[in-house]
C-alpha cells in the first residue's frame, strides 16, 4: 500500500485524463454552439421566407410550412423536429403565444384572411445543446408577427 | 497542481459559451420584435394609440422570452425641405414600459441623411430594448446585459403614417 502511495508512475497520464475530459467538454460546447448559432440564423431566415406566402395570401397547408423551411435551413434542420403554430385573429391582443412550441402536440394552424394579426412561432427540438441545457440556453425556435395584406379592392 | 490552475479557465470558458448562445438568441429576439413592430406601422397611413398598444403586444410575442425586461419606443420622423430639418412625431408614449422618446436618434438622422430623401417623405424608426438576465453569471461574467435593435423603415401607404392625438 505504502508503494503504491509513493510510485509516482502514470501521474501525467492521470492529470492528462482529468483536464483532457474538461478540455473536450469544452471542444464540444464550442462546436455545439457553432451549431446552435448555424441553427438559430437559418431557422430565422427559413421562417421569414416561408411567413411570405401567408404574408401575401398564398394558401400554404401546415404540411407545406414545414417542407418549406426544411429546405430553405441549408439543410441544418429536419422535418420532423420543426414544430410550427399559426395563429390568426383581428388584433395581436387576442392571440395567446403557445407556451411550450418545442412539445409538438395539437398545435393550432390558423393563417386568418385579408388584414389578419398572424403570430407565427416555430420551434426545433434537435439541437444537442439546447436540449442538455434547456435551463440556460433558450430553445431554437423563431417567432414572426405581422398583418396580411389587406383585401385587394 | 496543473489541474487547479486549468480547470478554473476551463470551467469559466464553458459557462461563457453557455451565456454566449444565451445572449446571442436573446439579441436575436429583440431584433425581430424591432422589425415586427416597424414593418406593422408602416403598413398602415395612421395610427391609433390602441394599435400602437396591439403593436406592442407583437413585438413582445416575437421577443419570446419570459426573464429579462422588455421595452420598445417608436418615431415617425419626416422630412421638411431644407432648411428646417426633421420633424420627429415621437410614439414613444404610447408604448409602456417605454426605454424613452427616440427624438436624440432622430436628430442622428436627419445628420446622416444628406438631403437625398424629397421633402414630406417619412421615416419610422423603432427601437427595442431588453435587460436580460444572464444565466451562468460570476465574476468576469456580467449579472446582465442590455440589447437594443433599432430598426428603420418607410411607410407604404402614405408619405407619412399619422400620429395618435
Amino acid at each position: 500500500m505504502t508503494g503504491l502511495i509513493v510510485d509516482r508512475r502514470g501521474v501525467a497520464a492521470l492529470e492528462f485524463a482529468i483536464v483532457g475530459g474538461t478540455f473536450f467538454l469544452l471542444l464540444l460546447l464550442v462546436i455545439q454552439f457553432g451549431l446552435y448559432y448555424l441553427q438559430v440564423t437559418a431557422l430565422d431566415l427559413a421562417v421569414q421566407k416561408a411567413s411570405r406566402q401567408i404574408l401575401i395570401n398564398q394558401a400554404v397547408t401546415q404540411t407545406q410550412f414545414v417542407t418549406n423551411i426544411q429546405a430553405d435551413s441549408f439543410g441544418l434542420l429536419q422535418s420532423q423536429t420543426i414544430h410550427v403554430a399559426v395563429q390568426s385573429a383581428a388584433s395581436f391582443g387576442a392571440i395567446t403565444p403557445v407556451a411550450n412550441i418545442a412539445a409538438g402536440a395539437s398545435l393550432p394552424y390558423d393563417t386568418g384572411t385579408y388584414g389578419s394579426a398572424v403570430l407565427i412561432q416555430v420551434g426545433y427540438t434537435g439541437n444537442a445543446l439546447a436540449n442538455l441545457l434547456s435551463q440556460f440556453v433558450p430553445g431554437v425556435s423563431s417567432t414572426i408577427a405581422f398583418q396580411r395584406e389587406p383585401s385587394p379592392q | 497542481m496543473e489541474f487547479g490552475l486549468i480547470a478554473p479557465v476551463l470551467l469559466l470558458l464553458c459557462f461563457a459559451i453557455v451565456d454566449f448562445a444565451a445572449a446571442v438568441r436573446v439579441q436575436i429576439g429583440v431584433d425581430q420584435a424591432a422589425r415586427a413592430v416597424a414593418n406593422l406601422i408602416v403598413q398602415q397611413s395612421a395610427v391609433t394609440t390602441a394599435q400602437l398598444d396591439d403593436f406592442y403586444i407583437a413585438g413582445r410575442d416575437c421577443y419570446a422570452f419570459n426573464s429579462g425586461t422588455f421595452s420598445i419606443s417608436a418615431a415617425s420622423v419626416t422630412f421638411p425641405p431644407a432648411p428646417s430639418g426633421w420633424d420627429a412625431a415621437d410614439y414613444s408614449g404610447h408604448f409602456a414600459p417605454s426605454p424613452g422618446n427616440l427624438l436624440t436618434l432622430s436628430a442622428g438622422l436627419a445628420a446622416s441623411s444628406g438631403g437625398s430623401v424629397v421633402g414630406g417623405d417619412s421615416t419610422i424608426v423603432v427601437q427595442a430594448r431588453s435587460t436580460f438576465a444572464i444565466p451562468l453569471a460570476f465574476w468576469p461574467i456580467p449579472s446582465s446585459l442590455t440589447f437594443t435593435s433599432t430598426e428603420f423603415a418607410r411607410p407604404r401607404l402614405s408619405f407619412v403614417v399619422t400620429a395618435p392625438n
